[in-house]
């Protein structure tokens, strides 16, 4: 059925129907009305049993496309329709991420500013911190281990 | 013969129904922020030969700093991720 996406629509639903009507009018025709007119050309008698086959082959192979038809057109209807909704998830999805992204940046700014502002009172008490604290080898060794943190495997 | 060959044929007209789907797949939101992508830097090391207690501050206000920006872009992870989850379930 997969073939059938590489054909227009139109085209394909005048296939499936022109086969389907052909299958009716034969095996109708060799079914009932057949026997009738090979009673007046008795030597095509023998002939009646593969037409009627032919016919009903013609007729399954009607049936088989119409039904591959319609499920073929119901699948292409839902595609469309989630294609639809996927292209407006995608549309909506980047505008969120433009939204994301700018109030990231407003987070960012005031987190960076604040640290400016911390660093500037570090300068300004300079002198005041500086007058009494005493650092130690000690010291910077703790707070260094605890700055690397625990040796964990990435 | 020509009964069995009438329900012969019935199998091969119900196989015409079956159908093949088509598979559409949705495109994984991208971040529009690239600095997210980047991981969160390492903690700042104070230098052994140190002596000021003003500098051995400043390095420790940085490394409060790069925390808050680690975490700000953990919790815009979590947010980037459950507005893109709930804009995605709109789609089922």
């Amino acid at each position: 059925m997969w073939l059938l996406h590489l054909l227009p629509d139109a085209f394909l639903e005048f296939i499936v129907n022109a086969v389907l009507v052909l299958g009716v009018v034969l095996t109708l025709l060799s079914f009932f009305v057949l026997k009738y007119i090979f009673k007046f050309i008795p030597p095509l008698a023998p002939y009646r049993t593969p037409i009627q086959i032919v016919s009903v082959a013609i007729l399954a192979t009607g049936i088989y496309f119409k039904g591959g038809y319609s499920t073929e057109m119901i699948w292409r209807e839902k595609v469309r329709e989630v294609e639809a909704k996927l292209a407006e998830s995608e549309q909506k999805s980047q505008e969120l991420n433009t939204e994301l992204a700018a109030e990231r940046k407003k987070k960012q700014k005031v987190i960076r500013e604040y640290a400016v502002t911390v660093r500037d009172r570090i300068v300004e008490k300079e002198k005041i911190i500086n007058a009494d604290c005493k650092i130690i080898p000690e010291i910077i060794n703790i707070v260094n281990d605890a700055a690397r943190g625990a040796p964990v495997e990435k | 013969m020509i009964k069995y060959f009438l329900i012969l044929t019935v199998p091969v007209i119900l196989s015409g129904c079956l159908a093949t789907p088509v598979p559409v797949v949705p495109k994984f939101p991208q971040v529009a922020d690239q600095e997210m992508m980047q991981p969160c830097l390492n903690l700042k090391l104070t230098p052994l030969e140190t002596t000021r207690m003003s500098d051995f501050l400043g390095i420790v206000a940085d490394n409060y700093k790069e925390y808050h920006e680690c975490r700000q872009k953990v919790d815009d992870w979590i947010k980037w991720y459950n507005v893109q989850k709930k804009n995605y379930e709109t789609v089922k």
